[in-house]
């Protein structure tokens, strides 16, 4: 495999400097970092190598996050790859506004291919009307618990946000901390903001903000979650110094049995792969908010990663050819069973592949959603995600006030 | 007073707080040199705890997932290279500043500074766009050039500053017997400058080693990545395999350490060198 990847690499090189001929694609992705990323993407690569033969791959990999700045400046200089992975909303967002994506709308109407897909996920990468990217897997977020832990204490899941509150007391009576959160990262605690507006208010938000609807507001609900997020923090429901701990710090309190329950995205299935044996995950939806208008099933979710095609690619048909194999049901399947991330190609998602937690979630949760509302930070404009950011660190720290960091969000949404 | 020379309290204070010290400072590479035999599952179980079955799996995990041999051997390419050129032009750029002292030297140093003061990260579109017209995009010459560039200020002030206090007798004295002005910097102002050369290089190579952004957005083929950007591909988004990280450090860091242990004493020499003027 790794002389494969090498021999790719120096023909790569060697094509780097001239434009794609026929029959030849630049491809870049950031499957990598993970085993179960390049698990994927190498299964991918090969057999499509194998369905086309005719086709020259030039992939280019990279780390997710690190990839984001290689893509940026690629595309900033004018020199984007012809498919590449792309994340939904304000990031793809600024390639539509810089006319550097392909629409692939004429694509999508042949071959019912359009019709593979969800079309709430196909909604995440359509921008003025148009599908600039197709999605490729859905990340959701509910809350975790510790099967285990909750036996032997005899708790049990919450329904409503009251018996959330009073669980809490009960852990921390225990001598234990209600919730796990390392927010050194700031998007750990976008999820609980995010849900309780979603409850109080309704789902579709700050998409609304995106869209520029004129009557798009956060409304009295934005302060009340603000509100609530700093009552938990303030009753010590979550562990000590949580704004310095990473993501990943928080999740072994988790795992360790030290924390109770994670607010998380659905990652943490494979998070928890690795756990001792007194650990076993479980999951439950975000409990209902009596007084909340918002439909009390909706999910949050969204699409985590798109595939793109570059307006200055000259070999626009195999690149559609290309994105058509990855989302494939086979492929997509395949995905599912080695990720164990939902995806969003109807039906992929077999029980046999996802196993039981992720099909669980799929299908007793989102299957039963009224609305998937996708992950505020990445839909809003990077502007706006900023100040999201550091309002709810502010707030869950006590240094700023609900309703000042509700105006400010609210300001930040509308100016775009 | 009838203190032992040898065991007096002042001693033993100094040496239990560099024990103390030294203990401090280990810890680090023992806990990774340990940590790396256990399983991810053990690491998450508990950070601190000695494997239970000691296994060298995460070292050829880590071997197996990337090319460290191959990113080892590029990063040495690209430091020497970009070191090599920094040095040759701070050493010359330095001298001339020092020793011809030009009317414009104002100018010439604020530009420096304003130089220093650019962030690589507004230079990187421009770059690219440069890159790519000189076709070095994806090359090794392609990030070495940037980085010599913007690493030749700061060390051309370092060699200015020891070019200062070279006394200008010896240049007096080496024009009178007509040394040519090449000769003068060439056999005469070098060789005194080794030292401080030598310090310029190693700050260099520290800043060149540990470079991710450029190698990064320059190198595309996996077979021309850096060791920073290499190692990269081993830290997950939201999973990370601990053990086959820290095994991959264990591994990129073996290279400067054999490094460091031929030339121990150039360094310590060259980093205290310049400290005192005898």
């Amino acid at each position: 495999m790794r002389l494969r990847a090498v021999a790719l690499g120096i023909a790569a090189s060697v094509s780097m400097s001239f434009s794609a001929l026929a029959g030849e694609l630049t491809f870049w992705h950031a499957y990598s970092g993970q085993q179960d990323k390049v698990d994927f993407i190498n299964y991918a690569l090969e057999e499509f190598g194998k369905a086309h033969p005719d086709i020259k791959l030039n992939v280019v990999a990279a780390e997710q996050s690190s990839y984001k700045t290689k893509l940026n400046t690629a595309m900033a200089s004018g020199n984007p790859p012809d498919v590449f992975y792309t994340l939904p909303g304000g990031f793809l967002g600024a390639f539509v506004a810089g006319n550097q994506m392909y629409s692939l709308d004429d694509a999508l109407a042949k071959d019912g291919w359009g019709e593979s897909f969800l079309s709430s996920a196909l909604a995440q990468t359509t921008m003025g009307g148009h599908t600039y990217a197709v999605p490729i897997d859905i990340d959701s977020s509910v809350f975790w618990y510790n099967k285990k832990l909750f036996a032997e204490k005899g708790w049990t899941a919450p329904a409503t946000y009251d018996q959330l509150l009073e669980l809490c007391e009960k852990i921390k009576a225990d001598g234990l901390v209600p919730f796990a959160l390392g927010n050194k990262d700031s998007w750990p605690a976008t999820f609980w903001f995010q849900y309780l507006e979603m409850r109080l208010k309704g789902s579709g938000i700050v998409s609304g903000f995106v869209a520029g609807n004129a009557d798009a507001t956060l409304g009295s609900e934005g302060t009340e979650a603000f509100k609530r997020i700093a009552d938990l923090s303030a009753k010590g429901y979550f562990p000590v110094g949580f704004n310095g701990m990473s993501d990943q710090e928080a999740n072994m309190l988790f795992l360790n049995g030290q924390a109770a329950m994670m607010l998380n995205g659905t990652w943490q299935i494979g998070a928890s792969a690795d756990a001792s044996d007194d650990f076993e995950l479980g999951f439950f939806p975000f409990p209902t908010v009596a007084e909340g208008k918002g439909d009390q099933s909706d999910i949050l979710g969204g699409v985590a990663a798109a595939f793109g095609i570059a307006e200055k690619t000259t070999n626009k048909e195999d690149a559609v050819t290309l994105l058509r194999f990855l989302t494939s049901p086979a492929v997509m399947t395949k995905y599912v069973e080695l990720r164990k991330t939902m995806v969003t190609v109807k039906g992929a998602t077999t029980e046999a592949a996802a196993g039981p937690v992720l099909y669980g979630i799929s299908n007793d949760l989102m299957g039963k959603a009224a609305n998937l509302d996708p992950f505020y930070d990445t839909a809003m404009p990077p502007k706006g995600t900023d100040t999201y950011y550091t309002s709810l660190q502010g707030v869950l720290d006590g240094s700023v006030a609900p309703a000042d960091a509700a105006k400010r969000l609210e300001e930040a949404l509308k100016a775009k | 007073m009838h203190l032992n020379s040898r065991w007096s309290i002042t001693r033993i204070g100094v040496l239990a707080f560099l024990s103390v010290h030294v203990l401090v400072v280990i810890f680090p590479f023992v806990w990774m040199a340990y940590s790396t035999l256990k399983t991810n599952k053990e690491f998450m179980r508990s950070v601190w705890s000695l494997p239970a079955t000691p296994s060298l799996d995460a070292f050829v995990q880590a071997w197996n997932t990337g090319a460290l041999g191959t990113y080892s051997l590029n990063s040495l390419i690209v430091m020497l290279g970009s070191t090599v050129l920094a040095v040759v032009v701070a050493t010359a750029g330095g001298y001339a500043l020092a020793v011809y002292r030009p009317r414009w030297l104002a100018g010439i140093e604020i530009g420096l500074m304003i130089a220093m003061a650019i962030p690589a990260y507004v230079a990187l579109v421009p770059l690219v766009v440069m890159l790519r017209a000189m076709n070095l995009l994806d090359t090794h010459l392609g990030v070495v050039l940037p980085t010599a560039a913007f690493n030749v200020p700061v060390t051309l002030f370092i060699m200015r500053a020891f070019f200062v206090t070279l006394p200008r007798d010896i240049i007096e004295a080496a024009r009178i017997d007509g040394c040519s002005e090449f000769a003068i910097f060439w056999r005469i102002a070098v060789p005194i400058a080794r030292p401080a050369m030598f310090t310029a290089a190693i700050v260099n190579m520290i800043w060149v080693w540990n470079d991710f952004l450029f190698p990064l957005v320059f190198i595309n083929s996996p077979a021309k990545k850096t060791l920073p950007v290499g190692l990269a591909d081993f830290v997950g988004e939201h999973i990370t395999n601990y053990p086959v990280m820290l095994a991959a450090i264990f591994l990129a860091a073996i290279a400067p350490l054999v490094l460091f242990v031929f030339f121990e004493r150039q360094i310590t020499t060259a980093l205290t060198g310049g400290a005192v003027k005898e």
